[in-house]
């Protein structure tokens, strides 16, 4: 499996009300994911071959009295409500993984940093193994661009946990599209060439950068199209640009 | 009128942390509670057997809240005591003819408490009693509730994450609580010995609880949320 899309990130001002829903909205059901310091996710497993939607928001809200750029960030693209807030891509292997963060000139967040504080980690304290680029000042999803990450291993996968049983559930099987904001030629320049964007099933709309729509296959059931704001167009991308 | 334990309210900053810390150290398993509808807290659910659980609760919702003097006053006590806090203690009758009864020799009725799980319809039981002043809880006192027939689906019963070497709770052993025997006696109109409550003379309230598990007894000991104003 060549780069593809790993998963999006789901910014909620409430993630346990977004999470439910959502859930109601669609019949995705989701599990409740990890959490690191003042931040968590609940996960929404999307099907084959692996991805998810991760709602993510701020749990802590006395954390906020020691307010920083990306705490801000997230209060400000949720203040009205759900933004998709990033879009993470996937590599098989520690060399392509290499290969873009040598493109990108950056370090790679190593999947054996051994500090649990760096982590999310599972209720049960699991912490998956993960390793990503670029490392950045800021994240890159505040400029509306994916990041791309490598598992070791896959078996524990967060698009393969098992979901809170909800009525009506339906069972994805994968990402059929997601829409972007941009130009294809835009975000060839950031990964490094178009081959990389014909890989990803992309649908580009020119709007602001970032996601607007994923669109996820479903047994038995239409396509569900989830459609919400990018995080750009609460907060664009060129407060970020320095 | 069979009187039992049903829930002891564990009030904190961080409702992850503090039920990952608190599973850490006692071995015992937690779940997903959700969220209840009024006042934007999330909830922890940690069964602790014989019908009885631990709700572990934070605000989760930065906007909702933002405004501090609409916490909820355990938070904001567990927030001055930089600790999780014991809330309070909820006892449990059969019948709803018994919970009304009980709000009505204290002045006040019965309220509908309404949460929303991960999985499935909402959690809901009536609780009393609740007037327009101050929840009793705030004074150390405890409350009654009644889940008519919704026990099935008790907090107490259902599962908890998986997590590596987690004890299985037999119930509550013990309530340490502020005050004295003969203040709770005239609050329960029982005695408190039928709920093993033992008294440390403090401010009123809940200071510790023991359980027990197939491994040993557990002590879990908070500050008194009631005893922290």
């Amino acid at each position: 499996m060549p780069l593809h899309i790993d998963h999006i990130s789901l910014a909620s001002p409430h993630i346990f009300r977004s999470a439910d829903a959502l859930s109601r909205e669609t019949g995705l059901g989701y599990w409740t994911g990890e959490w690191l310091r003042e931040s968590s996710v609940n996960i929404v497993p999307l099907g084959p071959p692996g991805n998810f939607i991760e709602i993510s928001g701020i749990i802590d809200i006395h954390a906020l009295r020691h307010m920083d750029e990306r705490k801000q960030w997230m209060l400000d693209i949720t203040a009205t409500g759900d933004h998709f807030n990033g879009l993470c891509l996937g590599v098989d292997t520690p060399e392509e993984l290499e290969m873009f963060a040598k493109h990108w000139k950056s370090e790679i967040n190593r999947a054996d940093n051994p500090d649990p504080a760096a982590h999310f980690q599972r209720a049960n304290g699991y912490i998956l193994p993960m390793a990503s680029t670029p490392v950045t000042k800021r994240t890159v999803w505040m400029k509306g661009l994916p990041n791309v990450y490598y598992y070791p291993d896959r078996t524990h996968h967060s698009s393969g946990q098992p979901t809170h049983p909800i009525p009506n559930q339906v069972t994805p099987t994968g990402i059929k599209w997601v829409e972007v904001g941009g130009t294809p030629q835009e975000l060839a320049d950031w990964l490094g060439g178009m081959q990389y964007v014909e890989m990803l099933p992309l649908k580009f709309n020119g709007r602001s950068l970032g996601v607007w729509a994923v669109c996820v296959g479903a047994e038995e059931h239409d396509d569900i199209v989830i459609r919400r704001p990018a995080a750009s167009d609460a907060v664009p991308v060129s407060k970020f640009t320095d | 009128m069979a009187v039992m334990l049903d829930h002891i309210h564990l009030g904190c900053a961080n409702v992850y942390a503090t039920a990952f810390d608190l599973m850490k150290a006692s071995r015992l398993g937690h779940y997903d509670g959700g969220f209840t509808s009024a006042i934007t807290v999330g909830q922890k659910t940690m069964p602790l057997g014989g019908g009885a659980y631990l709700e572990i609760e934070s605000l989760v919702d930065p906007f909702a809240t933002a405004d501090a003097s609409k916490h909820p006053w355990w938070y904001t006590r567990a927030i001055a005591a930089k600790s999780p806090v014991f809330g309070g203690l909820c006892l449990r009758v059969d019948t709803m003819e018994e919970l009304n009864a009980i709000a009505k020799r204290h002045g006040g009725a019965a309220r509908l408490n309404v949460r929303t799980p991960s999985d499935g319809p909402q959690v809901k039981f009536w609780e009393a009693p609740y007037s327009s002043g101050a929840d009793p809880w705030q004074s150390g006192k405890p409350t009654w509730c009644c889940w008519e027939n919704r026990l099935y689906r008790h907090p107490s019963g259902q599962p908890v994450v998986n997590a590596p070497g987690l004890v299985t709770p037999n119930g509550v052993a013990w309530i340490e609580m502020g005050g004295t025997k003969a203040q709770m006696q005239t609050w329960l109109n029982q005695n408190p010995d039928d709920l093993q409550m033992k008294f440390n003379g403090k401010t009123p309230g809940v200071y510790a609880i023991g359980v027990r598990t197939d491994a040993g007894d557990i002590e879990i000991r908070r500050p008194s949320a009631a005893g922290a104003s």
